[in-house]
């Protein structure tokens, strides 16, 4: 069998420019955009009042020199990197209303309109039809979440600060992140789509799913593990010696948190929000890193490494939904 | 009432419903749990001041009461509810014109009115249910745990249960206009959630740049007293207008100020609380009085959406 690349291609052309120039998805895109710019003003102005507040500390520590209080910690120069992931956020809650509403009426749409029947009638084969409608799905929601990021970066310079090579890594790798994390929700949308025939209910089931593990999978994940990981270690009686203490106190709450973590890890791997949250927070911490006098960079393959298991669940997810997707619109039943 | 009657038969054998009915239960559990872990916590140390090895006191505010259990339930309900209402609300009309079957319905002998009048109460009896449900599993749940409310807390937790499902009510309602607006149910369904993350998520944040920008700069250390007034004043003025227009918002100040009537002040872009102290004085409209704006816009803002869905509906060309 010859594997003929070229129809894949055009039908992902078409969903792509489809897609593009569908109204309600320029709405949505441009949500994004007041969102972002809304959120960029406010990480603007924290930045300011937290500069403000440092010189002000500066000027009371001159005064107040000398005796130097012990317990003085120098102020710490606010970073501006935080403002760079101002999109984070709202991608975590509203991504995924974004990712929805381009996948719920891939199947079910031409159903309705049965425009699918048209289009098996011509010379393209079914698996052609899927792939294709999935990889232009996915090259527009790359596009798209691109898009808060291209403003978060054109702001920074605009304003005046300086954007290293290394910190666009870091923005490159989370742009990466969240292009898993809508993929795995528009997998979801195309699978509602392909088992129901109405693009209505293929949404409400698919928001379902989003509500299951936004919410309740992280709740069900705290309770296993408590459940798992069992009472909290009992202190040992006062009369011990401190050295018994330290050991015993070690030993066992290594032991309580070793289990409690693991069985609620192994939970949250299951759903694609915690994945993603994790990994903004990663990239987070290590932007913040990175500023000051005794800046520490990471490797982005350090980054990887750390992060590894949670880029698998994300890549994995959107893969088993895609799958159904796939092996449910072989087999469906036109008629 | 025949409208009704059908209507709400088919909500509550509706798949998809019941699936979102019993997310919201269990999306509840939690904050609920937490309620409940409050409320012996209040109680112990109540029971037993504690004394920490500063010499404070526990800031505990005396005897708990069983409406503080709900406490924790709004924001659990503000975004869950809301997709639950919408999921009950965008195909009612939309449905029906796509599969044709308005046409069959609108030549029996039966006015344009009833038929969307029915739709609507028949929705509003099944979130109504929901809402009944959950109170009754929860009210099970506490006496079960031994804790019996007393008549003011009775009331106090039935406010709070119609203020949740006049919020309910809120998003049925936009689904249901924006149904009998768009034909597709699918699109109909993507511009009620357009809707809500308009109302959750952008005007949240057009309020907080509106407050720097009509409240200006927080007054420095050192500033006068009535310099820092007057910012609060302005401050406040932004964050009540904000409020009205957020219904998630407005649905928290209510049902807190539902649950708890020494609430005076509820600062959602500070975070902060404000309390009455506690002289056992209060009674369970008190806060509701005060925040009575709210309240108003709460129970009409789904009245207003039913209008609309109304006159669409009228003269909507069914062809």
């Amino acid at each position: 069998m010859r594997i003929d690349l070229s129809r894949v291609a055009i039908i992902a052309r078409k969903e792509f420019a489809d897609h593009l120039t569908d109204r309600t998805f320029l709405l949505v895109l441009a949500l994004f955009g007041i969102l972002t710019v809304l959120a960029l003003h406010n990480g603007f102005d924290s930045y300011a009042s937290s500069l403000q507040w440092y010189e002000l500390q500066l000027e009371q520590m001159k005064i107040a020199l000398p005796p130097i209080p012990a317990n003085y910690s120098s102020p710490f120069i606010p970073s501006a990197m935080y403002i760079l992931l101002a999109p984070g956020e709202n991608f975590l809650l509203f991504g995924p209303v974004l990712a929805i509403a381009v996948g719920f009426d891939l199947i079910s749409g031409e159903r309705t309109t049965r425009s699918l029947r048209m289009l098996l009638v011509r010379p393209v084969f079914r698996d052609e039809v899927i792939t294709g409608k999935a990889v232009g799905g996915a090259a527009v929601l790359a596009l798209a979440s691109a898009v808060p990021f291209i403003l978060a970066l054109g702001a920074m310079l605009a304003a005046g600060f300086t954007v290293t090579p290394y910190a666009a890594v870091m923005v490159a790798l989370f742009w990466g992140a969240t292009v898993l994390y809508l993929l795995a929700y528009f997998a979801v949308a195309v699978v509602f789509s392909g088992f129901t025939e109405d693009g209505g209910r293929a949404l409400a089931w698919a928001m379902a799913v989003f509500i299951l593990f936004s919410t309740v999978v992280p709740a069900a994940a705290g309770y296993a593990a408590g459940l798992a990981a069992g009472p909290l270690p009992e202190p040992l009686p006062e009369d011990v010696l401190p050295e018994e203490m330290q050991s015993y106190l070690e030993e066992e709450q290594s032991r309580y948190y070793g289990t409690y973590n693991g069985v609620r890890d192994a939970f949250l791997a299951l759903s694609p929000n915690s994945n993603y949250e994790t990994m903004c927070d990663t990239v987070a911490e290590v932007l913040v890193d990175y500023h000051g006098e005794d800046a520490v960079t990471h490797a982005p393959g350090e980054l990887l490494d750390r992060l590894w298991q949670n880029i698998v669940a994300l890549v994995v997810f959107p893969a088993i939904f895609l799958a159904v997707a796939y092996v449910r619109f072989m087999r469906i039943d036109l008629r | 009432m025949t409208v009704v009657r059908k209507e709400f038969a088919d909500h509550l054998t509706n798949r998809t419903f019941l699936v979102l009915a019993v997310l919201l239960l269990v999306v509840c559990i939690l904050p609920f749990q937490q309620g409940l872990a409050g409320y012996r916590y209040a109680q112990e140390a109540y029971a037993d001041p504690v004394i920490d090895e500063w010499g404070f006191h526990e800031p505990m505010l005396g005897l708990p009461n069983a409406a503080d259990v709900y406490f924790p339930l709004p924001e659990a309900i503000s975004t869950a509810g809301a997709i639950l209402a919408i999921a009950m609300g965008f195909d009612l009309v939309s449905r029906e014109r796509q599969t044709g079957s308005l046409k069959m319905l609108l030549v029996r002998p039966i006015f344009r009115d009833e038929v969307i009048t029915g739709k609507a109460l028949g929705g509003l009896l099944a979130l109504t249910m929901v809402v009944a449900a959950g109170l009754a599993v929860s009210m099970a749940v506490l006496f079960l745990e031994g804790i019996v409310p007393g008549p003011d807390d009775l009331v106090s937790i039935l406010l709070f249960s119609l203020a949740t499902v006049a919020f309910l009510a809120f998003y049925f309602g936009l689904a249901l206009a924006i149904s009998t607006v768009v034909p597709r149910t699918g699109k109909a369904f993507l511009y009620a959630l357009i809707a809500f993350f308009v109302f959750s998520a952008v005007i949240p944040a057009a309020g907080e740049v509106a407050k720097d920008t009509f409240a200006g700069a927080h007054p420095l250390p050192g500033a006068s007293p009535a310099e820092r007034e007057e910012y609060q004043a302005r401050l406040d003025l932004v964050e009540s207008v904000v409020t009205v227009f957020s219904p998630q918002r407005n649905y928290k100040l209510v049902a807190a100020s539902a649950l708890e009537p020494r609430l005076t002040a509820y600062s959602f872009l500070g975070g902060s609380w404000v309390f009455l102290p506690d002289d056992g004085s209060a009674h369970p409209m008190d806060a509701l009085a005060r925040f009575w704006q709210n309240a108003l816009v709460l129970f009409l803002a789904p009245l207003a959406l039913f209008v609309l869905a109304y006159i669409a509906f009228q003269r909507m060309d069914v062809r």
